[in-house]
C-alpha cells in the first residue's frame, strides 16, 4: 500500500484560480441566477474555463464551456456553432488562445443583448495575480471620463521619447470606456482597463516606435524598436529588428489590405498592471501607456473587418486631445 | 481498458457511423461526467480533420431535459452531431430542431468504454445491416396494423395507419440520428389505438433498472398503460410515471425493434433496444418519434423473442426477420 507523502501542497490549480474566477463573475461581468453563460475557450485554456465556469455556476447561472476549434491567427472568426452559442448566451467568457474580441461574432453576441467578457491568452497567473486584482469600480470614473473626452475631441496626437509622433482624426467617433466591469450588453476586455476609438479611417499619420509590447502573434516585449511608418490611416512599413520582420511577413501572408489599417487609440489605465510580462491583456491595461489596434476596427466603432488584429504599446507617451495634455510621459494628467 | 480498442472504436464512429468528412462543422455534446468520452470523440473527429466544438454543460436532472439555450443553438449549426451525455437529450425539441436544419446525429448516452470497444459496435457490418433495417422499415411503412406476441403472452395490437417508421441504421443521412450501436426500426402506434397486454422480461434500461429479474406486465388501454404489474423493479417503473402527475407519461409511444446481432443485453441502453431478437415497447414522448405527444420523459421497456405480424403476414419470429 502506498502511503501519500505528508507534507503542504499548492492548493489544486482550480482552487488557487477561484478567487480569480470569482472576480471575473461577480465584479466583471456581475452574473445573476438562471442566467445564461457561455464560456469559450479551447483545450489549452480549459483549466481557466473550468474555473470560471464554477463561479458562475456557484453564481446559479446556467452554465456552458464550448471548446472552439484552434484557429490559426488571432480575431479569425470562430467556428459557426460557436458564435450561434454566443449570440444565445446572457454572459460570455472567452479564455481562448487566439483572441476573438474583434470578430463579427462578438459584435453580434453583444446586439443580442450579451455582456461579453475578453480574456484572450490568458493565463493561469493572471487568475491568481496582478492586474485582475485592481479595484475596477473605483478606476471607473477615469475610464469613463478619458472616454468622454475621446467622444468629444476632433483630434489626437501622441508622441513618446522613442520617436513616435501620430496624429488622428477621432472626430465623430463615440470614446469606448472598457473599464473591465459589463453593466449591459457591450464589451470588456480584463484586466486592461482602457478608454479607446477606433480613428476615423484614412486620418492617422506620422511614425509610431514601439518600444513596449506587442503582445500578439507570440512576440510580446519588444527587444527592439518596432518603427511603424503610417500614412492615410494605414501602416506604410514596419522596420526594425526580428520582430518586426516576422510581423511584416506574417501581415503580408494575410493577403488583405485591411490588416493594416490604423484600428485603435486607446489608453491603458489599470494602476495594478505596472511591467510588461507578454501577457495581452496585462500588456495593452499597463497604467499609462497608450496602444495602436492595427486591422479589424468593427467591433470599436469603425468600419473595416479585417483577417486580424493585433496592438502595439508604447511607453511612457504624451497625449494631446485637441491640444490639450491628457498624459505627460506616462504620467496621466486628468482625474476623470 | 485496451486503449487499442478504443481507438478502434472512436476512428469507427467518426468514419464509418458519422461518415465525418474534412471540413466538416462537427459538435460533441456533452456534460461533465462524460468530458472524457467527449475529448476522445472530438480527437477522432479532429484527425478526420473536421472543425469540432466540444460543449459542455452541467449535468441534467433527468433524461429528455432540453439543454441550454446556446447548445441548442450551436447544435443547429452542425452538420454532425455527436451526443456522449449522460441522460439523454434525445427526445428534445433541440435535438429536433437540429435534424430539422439537417445535422447527422450519433447518440451516444450513457456511452462507456464497453460500449466503444464492444462487438456490438467493432464486429458489426453497419452498412449490411443497413439493408435489412429498410426492408423492415418498408414492410412497416406500407402496413396498418400489428399485432405484437410473445411465448410469455404478450398480446398487443394497434394501428400504424399513415405512419411513418424511423429506421436507425446507425449509419445517418442528414436529419436522420442513430443510437450506436442499436440499430433498430420503430414506429409509432397512432395514438389511442394500442390494446392488450405487454409483459417485459429482458430489460428496463432506465432509472437504474437495467436487466429485469422478473417480468412487468402492462396492461394497455386505448393506447394508454392501465396498469403496470411486477415486483420490485415493475413498482420502481409505476412509481416513477406517477411522479410526474401527467397522463401522457403512460402513452404507448413506440414499438422499436432491435437489429445488431452483435449485441448483447446488459441493462444500458445502448446495448439492450439493439438486440436482435428484442423489441421495445416506448413510454412517454413520442413527439421525437413523429407522433403527437409530448411528455416529460421517454423510458423503453424490452421483452424478448417476439413474433410481429403486419396486416397478418409475420414480418420477424424471434431473431428472423421475414421481409
Amino acid at each position: 500500500m502506498k502511503v501519500p507523502p505528508l507534507q503542504a501542497k499548492k492548493p489544486p490549480k482550480g482552487q488557487a484560480m477561484r478567487r480569480g474566477a470569482e472576480v471575473l463573475v461577480q465584479v466583471c461581468a456581475g452574473v445573476r441566477p438562471d442566467e445564461d453563460v457561455v464560456i469559450v475557450t479551447d483545450q489549452e485554456r480549459l483549466p481557466i474555463a473550468n474555473a470560471v465556469e464554477e463561479a458562475a455556476r456557484a453564481a446559479n447561472a446556467r452554465t456552458v464551456i464550448v471548446i472552439s476549434p484552434p484557429r490559426g491567427i488571432d480575431n479569425e472568426e470562430p467556428a459557426r456553432p460557436v458564435a450561434s452559442a454566443m449570440k444565445a448566451a446572457a454572459v460570455v467568457f472567452m479564455p481562448v488562445t487566439h483572441a476573438l474580441s474583434h470578430t463579427r461574432a462578438t459584435r453580434e453576441a453583444i446586439a443580442a443583448g450579451a455582456r461579453v467578457i475578453s480574456m484572450s491568452a490568458f493565463t493561469e497567473r493572471q487568475m491568481q495575480e496582478g492586474g485582475l486584482f485592481a479595484d475596477f469600480l473605483s478606476r471607473r470614473p477615469l475610464c469613463d471620463g478619458i472616454a468622454g473626452r475621446l467622444s468629444r475631441a476632433h483630434e489626437v496626437r501622441v508622441t513618446n521619447r522613442a520617436g513616435t509622433d501620430l496624429t488622428l482624426s477621432v472626430e465623430g467617433r463615440a470614446g469606448n470606456s472598457h473599464a473591465c466591469i459589463v453593466d449591459g450588453p457591450g464589451f470588456t476586455a480584463v484586466p486592461n482597463i482602457e478608454a479607446n476609438t477606433s480613428p476615423v479611417e484614412g486620418t492617422t499619420a506620422g511614425v509610431l516606435v514601439v518600444d513596449g509590447s506587442i503582445p500578439y502573434y507570440g512576440i510580446g516585449p519588444v527587444n527592439a524598436p518596432v518603427r511603424f511608418e503610417i500614412a492615410n490611416g494605414f501602416v506604410q512599413s514596419i522596420e526594425g529588428g526580428e520582430q518586426a520582420t516576422f510581423l511584416r511577413d506574417l501581415l503580408a501572408e494575410q493577403d488583405d489590405k485591411w490588416v493594416y489599417n490604423v484600428a485603435q487609440f486607446a489608453i491603458g489605465l489599470n494602476p495594478v498592471c505596472r511591467e510588461f510580462t507578454g501577457e495581452m491583456l496585462n500588456d495593452e491595461g499597463v497604467n499609462g501607456t497608450i496602444h495602436m489596434g492595427i486591422g479589424t476596427s468593427a467591433n470599436l466603432g469603425g468600419n473595416v473587418q479585417a483577417k486580424t488584429h493585433f496592438d502595439a504599446v508604447i511607453r511612457d507617451p504624451s497625449v494631446w486631445f485637441d491640444g490639450i495634455p491628457i498624459i505627460r510621459d506616462g504620467a496621466i494628467l486628468v482625474t476623470q | 481498458m485496451d486503449e487499442a480498442l478504443l481507438e478502434r472504436g472512436t476512428r469507427k464512429l467518426v468514419a464509418v457511423n458519422g461518415r465525418v468528412r474534412p471540413g466538416e462543422r462537427v459538435v460533441v455534446v456533452t456534460d461533465d461526467t462524460m468530458v472524457k468520452m467527449a475529448e476522445r470523440i472530438a480527437r477522432g473527429a479532429t484527425e478526420a480533420q473536421a472543425e469540432v466544438v466540444t460543449c459542455i454543460m452541467p449535468s441534467r436532472a433527468r433524461d429528455g431535459e432540453e439543454p441550454p439555450l446556446p447548445v441548442a443553438r450551436a447544435m443547429k449549426e452542425a452538420q454532425v452531431i455527436f451526443s456522449p451525455v449522460a441522460l439523454s437529450i434525445t427526445h428534445t425539441r433541440a435535438m429536433r430542431a437540429a435534424l430539422d436544419a439537417g445535422a447527422r446525429a450519433i447518440l451516444m448516452t450513457a456511452y462507456t468504454d464497453e460500449i466503444l470497444s464492444s462487438p456490438a459496435l467493432l464486429e458489426t457490418d453497419f452498412e449490411a445491416q443497413s439493408a435489412v433495417c429498410r426492408r423492415l422499415g418498408d414492410a412497416f411503412t406500407a402496413g396498418e396494423s400489428v399485432r405484437l406476441t410473445s411465448p410469455r403472452g404478450t398480446d398487443l395490437r394497434f394501428s400504424i395507419a399513415g405512419r411513418d417508421t424511423n429506421v436507425l441504421t446507425n449509419i445517418p443521412d442528414p436529419g436522420q440520428l442513430a443510437p450506436v450501436p442499436d440499430i433498430e426500426v420503430n414506429v409509432v402506434p397512432v395514438e389511442g389505438t394500442a390494446q392488450g397486454r405487454v409483459i417485459a422480461d429482458a430489460s428496463v434500461p432506465y432509472l437504474g433498472i437495467g436487466v429485469l429479474r422478473e417480468p412487468v406486465v402492462c396492461t394497455v388501454g386505448n393506447g394508454f398503460i392501465t396498469r403496470i404489474e411486477g415486483g420490485d423493479q415493475a413498482r420502481v417503473i409505476e412509481s416513477a410515471l406517477r411522479s410526474y402527475d401527467d397522463p401522457n407519461c403512460f402513452n404507448v409511444a413506440e414499438l422499436g425493434v432491435g437489429l445488431n446481432p452483435n449485441a448483447r443485453l446488459t441493462g444500458r441502453m445502448l446495448d439492450d433496444e439493439g438486440v436482435l431478437g428484442t423489441i421495445h415497447l416506448g413510454i412517454g414522448t413520442n413527439y421525437t418519434l413523429g407522433g403527437n405527444i409530448v411528455a416529460p420523459m421517454h423510458y423503453d421497456l424490452l421483452m424478448w423473442q417476439p413474433t410481429i405480424e403486419v396486416d397478418g403476414k409475420v414480418v420477424q419470429r424471434d431473431r428472423d426477420i421475414l421481409v
